[in-house]
């Protein structure tokens, strides 16, 4: 469910400064245990991006996003004519064979995954290489703001995890027209001279103060039957840590207001 | 209610109590069928309406499913519908395996019967249904897990992301004790294997040491563990700690007939012979493990010993029979379509021409070879090609044809992230533009080299440097203007 959002104020402002057009840091990194609020703090954070910024969220949870579904999905917001390198370079590859079941095959739509599961390991690593290099290319010259939010990196494959950090990131770096946010448990090592110069990184440790809730309360149409409701929920929060989660839980099983 | 709630939350020892306590008390508050649901939600990683009534004795009415995706604990899951958070969802699931483990079999079983169903060509339902089956039914789980594994990991797929992804999965079962111990050991098993594939030796090392061997029944298994834990150990330079293994692996192969198995583990001994510098062992162990490859028709294993038989004679300095070994493994390569073992081939046979100081030759088969990786998209085959051209160009006193192909390979390896190839056609230009006797470009580029070498640690920095010592004593001698490599070589 979309729950509204206690405080944060600090990473939702860094992430509407990741969208200005002259945003020095384009990489942002929201790192914090699991429960801590990261995914509704980026899906509040999503409510503001409108056009015309090209806009792909990724959710690398749960299933196996490989880099030719991130690869994908830009292509299916962007359209084929804005990634006319990508394009050249993938039909580059086009001729060489590869054993996989051919009733998948529809058109151009799987010839990413086609293409970058290489006959072998070093093949898949050269072609990601030629491809990230192209798709950086068609980027640069984007008519307008691109960005990934991606959630949840902890659960990526170690292949989208070294792709991300390394190279992805890196061009990023170089990149204006992109901007980059990334939420998870784990995320990528920000302490490197490649791309680190060009990032901003946000812990979340929960909310711990009461009269950050009490907005949530309110909007949750939530009422608390105490006397004093500012020390019944800052107990709560001290004894959850200020967990947004568990607070959540708790707040959602008051009775409603009249 | 709330000042209970407070006090007992005041009250408990731990976190997880407290997270206990809260759950409990929203599980309390949910009505009935709504409680039973999130039982059952918390089984799958997703749900939708569909899914969930399969889970569920009753189905949920639209209103009461809605209630169930509003509560703080469900988020929605693009694509899949939506998802008990992983904090709720791990402490519902530790709670049902505890206090109610066959409600949490039967769920499983509703779950695995629901997923086998749905499209196994998509990766996600295929895992998911590994992952039910491991509870509902652990013989049929593991054995999912192993077949599926192998089938992904193998040639053609090298799906080693879809491996790893199963792996985790079986993970989740295994950190809270909910897999029986072959469950265990294929978690563990490929899970080092994915370690090693990236590289983290370490880590492999640690997990295939986990694996209690002697209540593996599966013989099969068994003798992989051992000798993927002798591979590991080969990759962490640990030579007879590899070699022990493989010796331990190799009667269990024999003994039930794997004669694949066998094979391996006799040519990885020969491997072990090489690092060793024991290269008439190494030449035994290839020569033994050649004609049983031979015998089950494995002929990329046969290829791969007439191969490994000629970088023994490469080892050796005996040149002519490293060179019928490559020529007699080429065609093989050819026959199976394994164009990167043919170009690889093909290579080395170049390189056995410039040991020979057959230039021209060797120029011919760099010249065979490189179109070969170029069209299979070979980057790395193909920048090689184009630097060994370099260098007959550079033993033929060809210089600015040297430099010209330098120049072409260098900014593949740099795309590539090759960085020791990248270096060491650094190193070369510098080599070129001596024989050009162009001092300042020589000392630039070899001062490029040693740079990159000694940011990768790699001993390689030393001939470098002596390089550039030699250099700067004849710069200030006015002494000796041979080749710096042929004189270093002298």
């Amino acid at each position: 469910m979309m729950t509204p959002l206690a405080d944060y104020h600090d990473q939702r402002n860094a992430f509407l400064t990741l969208l200005e057009p002259d945003c020095a840091k384009r990489i942002l990194l929201f790192s914090g245990d699991t429960g801590t609020g990261k995914t509704s703090l980026i899906m509040d954070c999503q409510k503001n991006v409108c056009d015309p910024v090209y806009h792909i969220p990724i959710q690398l949870r749960g299933t196996v996003v490989s880099i030719a579904e991130i690869f994908q999905r830009t292509v299916n917001s962007l359209g084929w004519k804005s990634l006319p390198n990508f394009k050249e370079e993938l039909a580059s590859f086009g001729g060489n064979q590869v054993n996989i079941d051919r009733a998948k095959m529809r058109g151009s739509d799987n010839q990413i995954n086609v293409v970058l599961q290489g006959q072998n390991p070093v093949d898949r690593e050269e072609r990601q290489a030629i491809l990230t290099n192209a798709w950086f290319e068609d980027i640069r010259h984007l008519d307008r703001l691109l960005l990934m939010v991606m959630d949840t990196y902890e659960k990526a494959t170690t292949e989208v995890k070294d792709w991300i950090s390394g190279p992805f990131l890196t061009r990023t770096s170089d990149v204006e027209k992109i901007r980059v946010a990334i939420a998870g448990q784990e995320v990528p090592e920000a302490n490197t001279i490649e791309w680190g110069h060009c990032c901003e990184m946000q812990e979340l440790y929960g909310v711990p103060e009461a009269q950050h809730w009490l907005p949530v309360v309110k909007n949750l149409g939530r009422v608390i039957p105490v006397e004093h409701p500012l020390d019944w929920l800052a107990g709560i929060c001290h004894a959850l840590n200020g967990h947004p989660d568990t607070i959540m839980q708790i707040i959602q099983s008051l009775p409603h207001q009249q | 209610m709330n000042n209970d709630i407070l006090n007992r939350l005041e009250s408990a020892q731990t976190d997880e109590a407290r997270e206990w306590l809260v759950m409990q008390f929203t599980l309390e508050n949910l009505a009935p069928e709504i409680r039973d649901a999130v039982w059952a939600a918390a089984i799958p990683h997703w749900f939708d309406a569909d899914f969930l009534t399969a889970l569920t004795d009753e189905p949920l009415s639209a209103s009461e499913f809605q209630t169930l995706t509003t509560l703080s604990f469900a988020e929605e899951f693009p694509e899949h519908g939506f998802n008990i958070h992983e904090r709720t969802r791990n402490l519902l699931l530790k709670r049902l395996w505890q206090d109610e483990p066959e409600r949490y079999r039967e769920l499983s079983r509703r779950a695995a019967s629901y997923c086998e169903k749905q499209n196994q060509d998509d990766t996600a339902w295929k895992i998911e249904t590994v992952y039910h089956f491991l509870i509902a039914d652990p013989d049929v789980g593991t054995s999912l897990l192993q077949d599926i594994a192998v089938e992904w990991h193998n040639p053609p797929n090298f799906a080693y992301d879809k491996v790893e992804a199963l792996a985790k999965q079986a993970r989740e079962h295994a950190d809270v004790n909910r897999l029986n111990e072959l469950g265990i050991a294929l978690t563990l098993y490929w899970e080092a294997h994915i370690d090693q594939i990236y590289s983290r030796c370490r880590e492999a090392k640690a997990k295939l040491l986990e694996i209690k061997l002697s209540k593996i029944k599966d013989k099969l298994l068994k003798a992989n563990c051992i000798r993927a834990l002798g591979d590991v150990h080969r990759m962490l330079d640990e030579y007879e700690d590899a070699r022990a293994r493989y010796a331990e692996a190799r009667p269990i192969y024999s003994q039930i007939g794997a004669r694949l198995g066998e094979a391996n583990c006799i040519k990885a001994l020969g491997d072990v012979h090489i690092m060793l510098s024991e290269y008439e062992d190494a030449r035994a162990r290839y020569a033994e493990a050649r004609p049983i490859y031979s015998q089950i028709g494995d002929r990329l294993g046969e290829a791969n010993c007439i191969r490994a038989l000629g970088d023994v004679h490469i080892m050796l300095s005996e040149y002519e029979d490293a060179r019928a070994r490559y020529a007699e493994a080429r065609p093989i390569y050819s026959q199976i379509g394994d164009r990167l073992g043919e170009a690889n081939c093909i290579k080395a046979l170049g390189d056995v021409h410039i040991m020979l100081s057959e230039y021209e030759d060797a120029r011919a088969r760099y010249a065979e070879a490189r179109p070969i990786y170029s069209q299979i998209g070979a980057r790395l085959g193909e920048a090689n090609c184009i630097k060994a051209l370099g260098d007959v160009h550079r033993m033929l006193d060809e210089y600015e044809d040297a430099v010209t192909q330098y120049e072409k390979a260098m900014p593949t390896y740099k795309e590539i992230g090759d960085r020791y190839n990248y270096a060491e056609a650094f190193a070369y230009m510098g080599l070129a533009f001596k024989g050009l006797k162009q001092n300042e470009q020589t000392h630039q580029y070899l001062q490029q080299a040693l740079k990159l070498f000694e940011e990768i640690k790699s001993p390689r920095a030393d001939v470098v440097r002596q390089w550039l010592d030699e250099l700067n004593q004849e710069s200030a001698s006015g002494n000796d203007t041979r080749p710096l490599e042929k004189r270093f070589l002298d």
